[in-house]
């Protein structure tokens, strides 16, 4: 049994908004790439998509697809991002900490600006091919 | 934590939806907010997650909740602080592997005063005129018909 026809609508009018929002962000992510700059903003997008469409489920034809790839491109995007909150906490530490915190920050930021460097390639790609349709 | 799946077959309006997705959230919340007490990782992530949902709902509604603006703002605020504990925690985890403890010394502090914040906020939000009466209000969550 499906909700009736006016909740429907209104239902897929809201995910629609929530979907031509993450795909403007997209746009501009895949045209400025810079790492950091736009994955912040893709991956709340992605995730306010994906609470939308949790909410709506019901009147949502292929809400299980759609939930898994605005899931895929969040954990896609996820290490870069980890990784850029961690750093960043960091410094602000470092700007206060005495000589050996000072030491202890650096040794902790070496792997994190490695695993960010690592995580960028996946990233850009997962970016690139992401594609959400409504199914009518 | 996955959010609860919400029936709707049975609605019979938009309005009525909303009321019931967001009564849904709201319980979700007061479900993990006993989190606070304890403030161990896993159960005020598992807030905080529940936190970011329930903003989310209430935003996608936007203006046809207007009366929800100060929850909106409280959750944002509890999103925040919490979000703050976590990083802590990631950090703290990473520092005492490592072996660094004066580092960890700090994150620990840090981690503290944030968990101490995000109390503070819910006991105000949750007060009887506090930022989520309106959502006490709309879920019905106390009085007899709730």
């Amino acid at each position: 049994m499906r909700p009736p026809p006016e909740v429907m609508t209104w239902a897929t009018m809201l995910v629609r908004q929530r979907m031509s929002d993450l795909q403007k962000v997209q746009r501009k992510a895949k045209k400025h790439w810079c790492g950091g700059k736009y994955v912040h903003k893709l991956r709340t997008h992605a995730r306010r998509l994906r609470a939308a469409i949790e909410d709506l489920r019901g009147c949502i034809p292929n809400a299980q697809k759609l939930i898994d790839e605005s899931k895929n491109l969040g954990q896609k995007t996820g290490k870069i991002r980890d990784a850029d909150v961690l750093i960043r906490r960091l410094q602000r530490y470092r700007v206060f900490a005495f000589a050996a915190e000072r030491a202890e920050i650096d040794a902790l930021c070496k792997p994190l600006e490695k695993q960010r460097k690592a995580a960028r390639k996946p990233a850009k790609a997962c970016v690139r091919d992401f594609h959400v349709k409504l199914s009518s | 934590m996955k959010g609860r799946a919400i029936p709707l077959e049975d609605v019979g309006s938009p309005k009525e939806a909303m009321r019931r997705i967001v009564t849904v959230r709201f319980c979700e919340v007061l479900t993990q907010a006993p989190a606070l007490k304890d403030a161990k990782p896993q159960p005020l992530h598992d807030l905080r997650i529940a936190c970011k949902r329930l903003r989310y709902t209430l935003e996608l509604f936007g203006d046809a909740l207007r009366e929800c603006r100060a929850a909106e703002r409280a959750l944002e605020g509890l999103q925040q602080l919490l979000g703050d504990a976590h990083d802590c925690d990631i950090l703290l985890e990473s520092a005492q592997r490592a072996g660094a403890v004066h580092l960890a010394k700090r994150v620990r502090r840090d981690r503290e005063r944030s968990v101490r914040r995000a109390q503070r906020l819910w006991l105000r939000s949750i007060d009887e005129h506090g930022a989520f009466a309106s959502l006490i209000g709309l879920s019905g969550i106390g009085n007899a018909e709730g």
